[in-house]
C-alpha cells in the first residue's frame, strides 16, 4: 500500500477513535480532547488530498484554517468548562445535566 | 514502513487519550497526537502545517488545558465504561469507509510547485479575514478563563467579610491565594453568593 494511502486509513481511523471518545464521554473536557482528535483526523485528510491531487499549498491552507478554528474552539471550550466548573462544581456531563433540571 | 508505524502509533495514542481516567494523562496522550500527525505532515511534504501542527497542536493547545486542569483542579478518575458493542461498530463503519474510499483516491499528480503564502492571501484571502475574527473570539475566550480566577478570589472574599468571627477579617482584603478549596462545592451557585 503507497504511504499516502495508509495515510488516509489512518486518518478515518483516528476519525473514528475520536468519534468513539465523542460518544462515551462523560466529561466536558475529555468531549473537548475527543473533538480535537476528530479534526486533527479530518485536517489530516484535507492534506492527503490535497497532496494527491497535485495542490499540496491548496490542502496546506486549508488545514491551516482548520487549525485555527480547532484551537479558537478549544479555547472557547476550555472557557465555558472552566465557568462552569466555578457555577455547578462539576465538569461531569450527567451531574450538570441533573443540576440543571 | 515508517508511515506505517506512525500511523499505527497515532491511533493508539489517539485511543490512550480517549479512554484514559485522568484529564492529565489524557491531555499528554493528546500531545503525543498532534506531535505524531506533525510527524507525518512532515513525511508528505507539508512542513508548514507540520511546524504549526507542532507547535499550535503539541504546544499551545496542550499548555491550555493543563493551565485549565490547574484551575479546575485535576478531578478524581472516573472509570472508564467499556462499550465493546459501540467500539465494534465503529471500527467496522471506518473500516469499511476507509475501504470503499480509499480505491476511488485518483492516481497521484505532480504537485505544483506553488508558495503557500500565495495560496492563502490570493486564493483564500476571505478565509484569511475569517480566521482573524476567530482569533479575536478566542482571545475573548482566554480573557473568560482568566477572570474565573478573579471571580473565585472575590467570591471568597465575600465570604470571608460575611463570616468575621471565624475568620480573621484581615485575609478579605489580602486577596487570598487560589487554591481548591475555594473552588465552591457542587451545586452550590455562584450567583446565590453575595458578592
Amino acid at each position: 500500500m503507497p504511504p499516502v494511502h495508509m495515510l488516509f486509513v489512518g486518518a478515518w481511523f483516528l476519525l473514528g477513535t475520536g468519534l468513539y471518545g465523542l460518544m462515551i464521554a462523560r466529561n466536558v473536557l475529555k468531549a473537548v480532547i475527543a473533538l480535537q482528535i476528530m479534526v486533527k483526523a479530518a485536517m489530516l485528510i484535507l492534506v492527503v488530498a490535497g497532496a494527491q491531487t497535485g495542490q499540496l499549498a491548496l490542502g496546506q491552507s486549508l488545514g491551516i484554517t482548520v487549525i485555527v478554528a480547532d484551537t479558537m474552539a478549544v479555547v472557547i471550550g476550555l472557557a465555558m468548562a472552566v465557568r462552569l466548573n466555578a457555577s455547578v462544581g462539576t465538569l461531569e456531563l450527567d451531574d450538570i445535566i441533573e443540576a440543571e433540571g | 514502513m515508517l508511515t506505517a508505524i506512525l500511523v499505527i502509533l497515532t491511533v493508539f495514542c489517539a485511543l490512550f487519550a480517549v479512554v484514559s481516567t485522568r484529564l492529565l494523562h489524557a491531555t499528554l496522550w493528546l500531545a503525543a497526537v498532534s506531535a505524531l500527525v506533525g510527524l507525518l505532515l512532515y513525511q508528505l511534504g507539508a512542513w508548514e502545517i507540520a511546524v504549526i501542527e507542532l507547535s499550535v497542536g503539541a504546544g499551545l493547545v496542550t499548555v491550555l488545558m493543563v493551565f485549565a486542569i490547574t484551575m479546575i483542579g485535576d478531578p478524581p478518575a472516573t472509570p472508564y465504561v467499556s462499550r465493546r458493542t459501540l467500539f465494534i461498530f465503529v471500527v467496522l463503519a471506518m473500516t469499511m469507509i476507509a475501504g470503499m474510499t480509499v480505491n476511488s483516491l485518483p492516481a497521484p499528480h505532480d504537485v505544483v510547485a506553488e508558495p503557500l503564502a500565495a495560496v492563502l492571501w490570493n486564493v483564500r484571502g476571505l478565509d484569511m479575514a475569517a480566521q482573524i475574527v476567530l482569533i479575536f473570539a478566542g482571545v475573548m475566550g482566554v480573557l473568560g478563563l482568566l477572570s474565573v480566577s478573579d471571580d473565585i478570589v472575590r467570591v471568597r472574599a465575600s465570604r470571608v467579610a460575611h463570616h468575621p468571627t471565624t475568620t480573621d477579617t484581615t485575609h478579605v482584603t489580602a486577596a487570598p491565594e487560589i487554591d481548591n478549596s475555594m473552588i465552591p462545592a457542587p451545586l452550590d451557585r455562584l450567583e446565590k453568593e453575595p458578592v
